[in-house]
């Protein structure tokens, strides 16, 4: 599998979101992309499965223009798993998660796909919940059964927006590290949004780091995530141990003033009609 | 160790076997609450039979009609009107009122879906104040857009016409802007207001005996079905609900949202305005010949969530059977309120909604988000 992006290019009418990007993904590992809220990671992986379509340059995903796959193709192929549910009308678990058989199947699910299910919920340690509506469960099981409806569309490569925001520490640790298990055991390649600068450094094969809707820097951990990089993009101080051959972050509480959202020292009364000034 | 991979894989499979059966189980509960409406829907038919202004016994009802097939002939006054009233009017009104709420309760299923908003009916886009519109403007102007016809016939085409505008309108605006469900929404009001706007300026100048057919049109009736009415009523509305069924699996997808149907290989936009038109079309057919009877295509598709969850593979057919059960109760209840008993528009919205109060109240499973 091989996602290669020339040049890629996206805007909402006027307002560019995404300019110049350029990346060659290779073979099944796990992806990690970081950078600050608005730099246009949603923007991207969204273009690579035909939600949006790129105002310029191309994408291509084994060869072939995304625009040149049909719906039902690129969902065999491109697995995704959003941030939130728009699910306005709930079903079980299992229906739930029995979606992501669609580009499978024909009009009846059959046996076969409820037997892949219960595998999929098995190993997501969910089988318990199978049964139950999907709006009985917290938002970290939503996350899962989410995560579990992706996963049955069998896809070689598989794109999550953020699928760890809703979870403990624990659970942040247990999913990605999954994520990552299923990369290297089942060949998948796994694409995932994330704002755990350490759980990505801990298991992510690469790192896409970007910034201002381009991608600042891609490579091992090791390479992308460095003092420097972190206050180019973020704009914050750090300090990166490395531990168990990964690299660890540790913030440093010297953000610029003048970057801060609130600033104490402001004066908050510089508004002539509010009447604070005269008194 | 080969023994503990062994009985893991047992337990496996007992485990799956347990869920396999209980979902197996939901399967039936689902499958036999629609059996039973439809059980009811059928004998409501025959309680309505016998239901009425004029007294016809439950038993003679069934012997009139057996004598009609028969081909044997009344030989009294009494004998020949009877059987008029039960053949010539009870017996296709009973079966127009199984379809037409049929239709308006696939029709809700299929607009709270494809808008994501519990919200929506079969009128949602303005279908029924369009009718309306093209309705009046028959009765009270005697303006027909097939010219030719008989004031009752013009009604109803204009009715069908009209309705279908808002449609093609919105697959029209389809083609220039990608079109949201709120969006889709919010123009069907603005397409309602103007329309309900022009239909009142219009029976400001209206005389009061047009006046009343227009507004008595406005309501919905089942007083005007008749064996010529039904064969249009009854293909139409099995067709368009065939069709609808085979689709609840998009359908479910597509109340996922925009983004998860595109990325499970569901063209979101054509199967919306795909599903859509298909229920346009039905509830146009359904309108132009009882006029808008509110609220069935509302409340049936709620109701049965409130039964069997919102799976649209089973909600489309179950709603289909409880709508045709609820219209057939609420035009027995029509037939015998008032002096001349009351257009069903009426009775629907009287008794079903405080009914469908007390039902959300009560209601402990949780069906729309």
């Amino acid at each position: 599998m091989r996602i290669e992006i020339k040049d890629l290019g996206f805007g909402y009418s006027d307002i560019p979101v995404l300019k110049n990007i350029n990346l060659d993904l290779n073979n099944p590992q796990f992806i990690s992309i970081l950078g600050p809220n608005g730099v246009g990671k949603s923007t991207l992986i969204h273009c690579l499965n035909k939600i949006l379509s790129p105002s310029s340059g191309t994408v291509l995903v084994d060869g072939k223009e995304v625009s040149e796959y049909t719906l039902k193709d690129m969902a065999k192929k491109i697995g995704y798993v959003p941030y939130t549910s728009g699910d306005s009308f709930p079903l079980s678990v299992i229906d739930t998660v029995l979606m992501g058989r669609h580009p499978h199947s024909n009009r009846r699910s059959n046996e076969a796909d409820l037997e892949k299910v219960y595998e999929i919920l098995r190993k997501l340690k969910m089988t318990h919940l199978a049964l139950r509506s999907f709006d009985e469960l917290s938002a970290g099981q939503h996350q899962k059964v989410m995560l579990a409806r992706g996963l049955a569309q069998e896809p070689e490569i598989l794109l999550l927006d953020e699928p760890t925001s809703n979870l403990d520490i624990r659970h942040q640790m247990d999913v990605t590290r999954m994520l990552r298990n299923l990369s290297h055991t089942q060949g998948i390649m796994v694409i995932m949004i994330s704002h755990d600068i350490n759980i990505a450094a801990r298991y992510s094969d690469s790192i896409i780091l970007m910034k201002d809707g381009t991608v600042f820097d891609v490579g091992t951990p090791e390479e992308v995530l460095t003092e420097g990089n972190i206050m180019e993009v973020y704009g914050v101080e750090s300090r990166i141990i490395t531990e168990d051959g990964h690299p660890h972050i540790i913030l440093k509480d010297n953000i610029p003033d003048e970057e801060t959202l609130w600033d104490p020292s402001e004066s908050s009364c510089t508004m002539p009609n509010t009447g604070c000034l005269k008194g | 160790m080969a023994d503990r991979v062994k009985d893991r894989s047992d337990m496996r499979l007992v485990e799956y076997s347990e869920i396999r059966f209980k979902y197996g189980l939901q399967v039936h509960k689902k499958v036999l609450f629609t059996v039973l409406c439809l059980a009811l829907a059928v004998v409501g038919v025959g309680v309505t039979l016998s239901v009425g202004k004029f007294d016809i016994g439950f038993l003679e009802s069934y012997i009139i009609i057996w004598n009609h097939l028969m081909g044997v002939e009344p030989t009294t006054l009494m004998g020949e009107t009877k059987d008029f009233i039960v053949w010539d009017l009870r017996l296709p009104r009973a079966i127009m009122a199984l379809f037409v709420g049929a239709a308006l309760a696939v029709g809700g299923v299929v607009m709270q879906g494809v808008m994501r908003n519990p919200l929506a009916d079969p009128y949602t886009l303005g279908v029924s104040s369009a009718a309306s519109l093209g309705a009046t403007l028959c009765i009270v102007l005697g303006f027909s857009l097939v010219p030719g016809l008989t004031k009752s016939a013009g009604t109803m085409v204009n009715a069908f016409i009209f309705s279908m505008i808002p449609i093609v309108a919105i697959t029209l605006i389809t083609r220039f802007k990608k079109t949201t469900p709120t969006m889709m929404i919010l123009s069907g009001i603005a397409i309602m207001y103007v329309f309900s706007a022009t239909t009142q300026l219009i029976m400001l100048y209206a005389d009061p005996d047009n006046l009343a057919d227009a507004y008595s049109w406005s309501v919905g009736t089942l007083g005007k079905s008749s064996w010529e009415n039904l064969p249009v009523v009854i293909a139409v509305t099995v067709v368009g609900m065939a069709l609808v069924s085979m689709m609840g699996k998009q359908l479910n997808i597509l109340s996922a949202g925009d983004k998860i149907s595109t990325t499970l290989g569901v063209d979101t936009g054509r199967c919306r305005v795909l599903l859509m038109l298909l229920v346009s079309i039905t509830t146009a057919t359904v309108v132009s010949f009882t006029g808008t009877i509110g609220f069935v295509g509302l409340v049936a598709p709620h109701v049965v969530r409130f039964f069997i969850g919102s799976d649209n593979r089973y909600v489309i057919p179950a709603s289909a059977c409880l709508g045709a059960l609820l219209l057939v109760l609420a035009d027995c209840v029509a037939k015998e309120a008032g002096a001349t008993g009351l257009p069903v528009g009426v009775i629907t919205a009287l008794i079903g909604g405080p009914l469908f109060i007390a039902l959300l109240i009560r209601q402990r499973r949780k069906v729309w988000n």
